[in-house]
């Protein structure tokens, strides 16, 4: 006969087993099989077809995991990583997300999001490429890549072969080419951001012109903002600005809009701008692209990193965790492959050969994952936008009021030292 | 059983005559808080709470990721606020942005007002034309200027360029975003004072101005004798109003110019945004808050004041 204490003891043993196999620890084998519902946070699902397709893909995972149910949780670009910080910030927000590396590296620093220590430890196939660097904080990984977005140049042949331009391979060409386009067919010649009403895109792609020139924003230990590199890519920026071949007060919108209606010649842009012009436009086809082997600048240029990161306040962390290590698997990566099109993905995962075929620019932009540079400020990446907001005020204050471009930047790195405290 | 036992109601649902008057006056007593109390409570809950809890904030480091994360710094915020020439310009630009929205506001909602109190045909129609801004809403009102003041394919340039003025950077330019900005907000808002004004206009009795009339008053002398001493008021209400809602405006100015350029723009609204969400401090962005609610209360004083002085003169 069974005594009171026995059963006690072993209704308490089996209320903790119990306890253990509701809440497993982080591991994605187990975490498998537990099921429930994934609220995914992403601005792309609203993104015209790639969005659709990207969701498409994923859906692959409820085959691997029936018991999971995927849900959208869908904010527009604009205020994606405002709200996601105050949801994250109230300790709720998405089951798991994806998120720009500038918003990332704040959030990871903070130690809200959850470690993915076992996707790395377990994944098995394909191994992760070093985008997936950009996931690793302080040590710990906590988001891997999603996607990573190169910035290049491409230009529309037909605009180019009207105005009977050869594509350009330096500052000095890109400026002369830009006019040739505006005086030969009265289009506008170069199109890039330019205005403070777009900073939390503008300030990364204008990295495309420091970097390009060897530029740094800190040496790891102080900021830089006015060394003679940074200076040289932001007067080089000033030229195209004032040439008068650039389509001034244009958002990148407008400017995209313009490019898919065969009305603006070039541009430096990510990849996914040109995947989304060309399944949006009846006046290009992929032919019509013309593309460089990278931004005719001297040296390497600046990419946008979309991470994949789990909420450490989740419901369901870990079931979180393990979808984030079915995505980086070779079944996750070969599903995305083909709806993320262009981009460099957690794996090198090659393009499918049919589009590659059918798009030969694509790889030219995912091949410059390997020397691009993030838009993180090394030693100050947790400020980086904070920094950057100082420093791309002096260079708005320099394109439209003239002057002296070291003045403007030696201003910035005055200010940014006494932000930094 | 009797017909007065029949009849009679029970005794449960009849109160002591005795108790009658103490539980009207009881009623009496609590009455007005009765009345009062959801008011308080919302009061309460959605306003003063969030303003004690925002000075708070303002003397703390506080990450916006870790609103309950932060470290008390003192008067920190406040010193580095008061020594950063940054502040002084975003304080410059919210009074400049609101004395000039306001007097153009003010000044053409008020000459609307007169003009449409006027009998003319059609005055229904363009009243409900002049009306119409009010009802846009606030984002579209600006992303339609954002297009009309576009550099290069805008309106505007279109119509200046007929005046033989080259391409202006109306949105791009420090010279021109404060006043693409503020026209842009007068657009939206003067409508509103000019039915305010209206109101105020169609309430005045007709007999004054025949009396007036009589005693051989010109335009002028009535406008002086009768028209502004009743509208007075409600222009002075209304301009507290504009004020404050104009120091406190954000989506036009952020969604036209970001603030810029080159931080023309960057009033103290626009300046918590970029402290709390893209600078990440709330600790800070709280200061800058605290120093805005300062300035609004100092409006509001001013206003009082001038009020009582008024009722004083008349008194």
């Amino acid at each position: 006969m069974i005594d009171r204490r026995t059963f006690l003891g072993a209704a308490a043993a089996s209320m903790l087993l119990a306890g253990c196999g509701a809440t497993p620890g982080i591991d994605p084998n187990r975490a498998a099989s537990a099921g429930g519902t994934l609220k995914f946070g992403s601005w792309q699902w609203l993104e015209p077809g790639r969005g659709e397709a990207m969701w498409k893909a994923i859906q692959a995972y409820q085959k691997v995991n029936p018991s999971a149910v995927l849900a959208q949780s869908t904010t527009p670009f604009l205020s994606f990583a405002d709200k996601l910080n105050t949801e994250l910030g109230g300790k709720g927000g998405p089951d798991v997300f994806v998120v720009q590396d500038v918003n990332f590296y704040p959030l990871a620093d903070a130690g809200i999001l959850a470690p993915l220590t076992s996707v790395i430890s377990s994944h098995k196939g394909t191994p992760f490429n070093h985008t997936n660097e950009s996931g690793l904080v302080n040590g710990v990984q906590y988001g891997i890549t999603w996607e990573r977005l190169n910035w290049n140049f491409f230009w529309n042949r037909k605009i180019l072969d009207k105005a009977g331009v050869t594509p350009p391979t330096n500052v000095a060409e890109l400026i002369s080419a830009a006019g040739q386009i505006r005086s030969a067919t009265g289009l506008d010649g170069f199109g890039v951001r330019h205005q403070m009403t777009e900073f939390d895109s503008w300030f990364m792609d204008f990295d495309v012109w420091t970097y390009g020139h060897g530029g740094s924003w800190s040496d790891g230990s102080r900021p830089t903002i006015d060394s003679a590199e940074n200076i040289a890519g932001v007067e080089a920026f000033g030229e195209i600005y004032r040439s008068g071949a650039m389509p001034i007060g244009d958002d990148a919108s407008t400017m995209r809009t313009k490019f898919r209606e065969g009305r603006l010649g070039m541009m430096i842009d990510v990849s996914s701008t040109v995947a989304g012009i060309l399944r949006s436009s009846k006046a290009l086809t992929s032919a019509d692209i013309g593309f460089a082997d990278r931004i005719p600048l001297p040296k390497p240029s600046a990419h946008q990193e979309i991470v994949l990161a789990v909420n450490g306040y989740g419901k369901n962390k870990n079931l979180a965790v393990d979808f984030v290590g079915w995505v980086g698997s070779d079944e996750g990566q070969a599903a995305l492959r083909a709806a993320m099109g262009p981009s460099t993905l957690a794996t090198d995962v090659p393009l499918a050969p049919d589009y590659a075929a059918a798009n030969p620019w694509a790889k030219a932009f995912i091949d410059l994952a390997s020397e691009s540079r993030s838009p993180l400020i090394r030693g100050y990446e947790a400020q980086t936008k904070a920094i950057m907001r100082e420093v791309m005020t002096q260079v708005e204050r320099y394109l439209v009021d003239g002057g002296d471009a070291a003045k403007a930047l030696a201003t910035a790195q005055t200010q940014v030292t006494q932000l930094l405290g | 059983m009797s017909l007065r036992t029949s009849i009679s109601p029970p005794a449960v649902a009849q109160p002591p005559i005795q108790d009658a008057p103490s539980r009207h006056h009881m009623w009496q007593r609590i009455s007005p808080y009765i009345y009062i109390g959801p008011a308080v409570v919302y009061l309460i809950i959605f306003m003063i709470i969030p303003v004690v809890q925002g000075i708070q904030l303002s003397f703390t480091k506080t990450p916006l990721v870790r609103p309950d994360g932060g470290t008390g710094v003192g008067l920190e915020n406040y010193s580095r606020l008061l020594s950063s020439p940054q502040f002084y310009n975003s304080l410059g630009a919210t009074i400049l942005y609101t004395a000039a929205t306001v007097i153009f506001a003010v000044a053409i909602g008020a000459g609307s007002a007169l003009l449409l109190n006027q009998a003319f045909k059609g005055r229904t129609i363009v009243r409900a034309i002049i009306t119409f801004p009010w009802a846009v809403p606030t984002v579209a009102t600006a992303l339609i200027f954002s297009w009309i003041f576009n550099r290069s394919d805008g309106v505007l340039n279109e119509v200046v360029g007929v005046l033989g003025v080259g391409q202006q950077g109306w949105l791009v330019d420090p010279k021109f975003g404060m006043a693409a900005v503020v026209l842009t907000s007068v657009w939206k808002v003067m409508p509103l004072v000019m039915l305010v004004v209206l109101a105020s206009l169609q309430s005045i009795p007709s007999e004054l101005y025949e009396a007036t009339r009589m005693d051989g008053a010109g335009a002028l002398e009535t406008f002086k004798a009768v028209t502004w001493p009743h509208i007075a008021p409600t222009v002075r209400v209304v301009t507290l109003l504009m004020t404050i809602w104009s120091i406190r405006r954000f989506e036009i100015i952020y969604l036209l110019t970001g603030g810029g350029p080159v931080d023309t723009t960057n009033t103290l609204v626009v300046n918590v945004y970029r402290q709390a969400f893209s600078n990440q401090e709330l600790g800070r962005a709280a200061a800058i808050g605290a120093l805005g609610l300062v300035l609004s209360l100092l409006v509001t004083v001013v206003y009082f004041m001038m009020e009582r002085r008024n009722a004083a003169k008349e008194a």
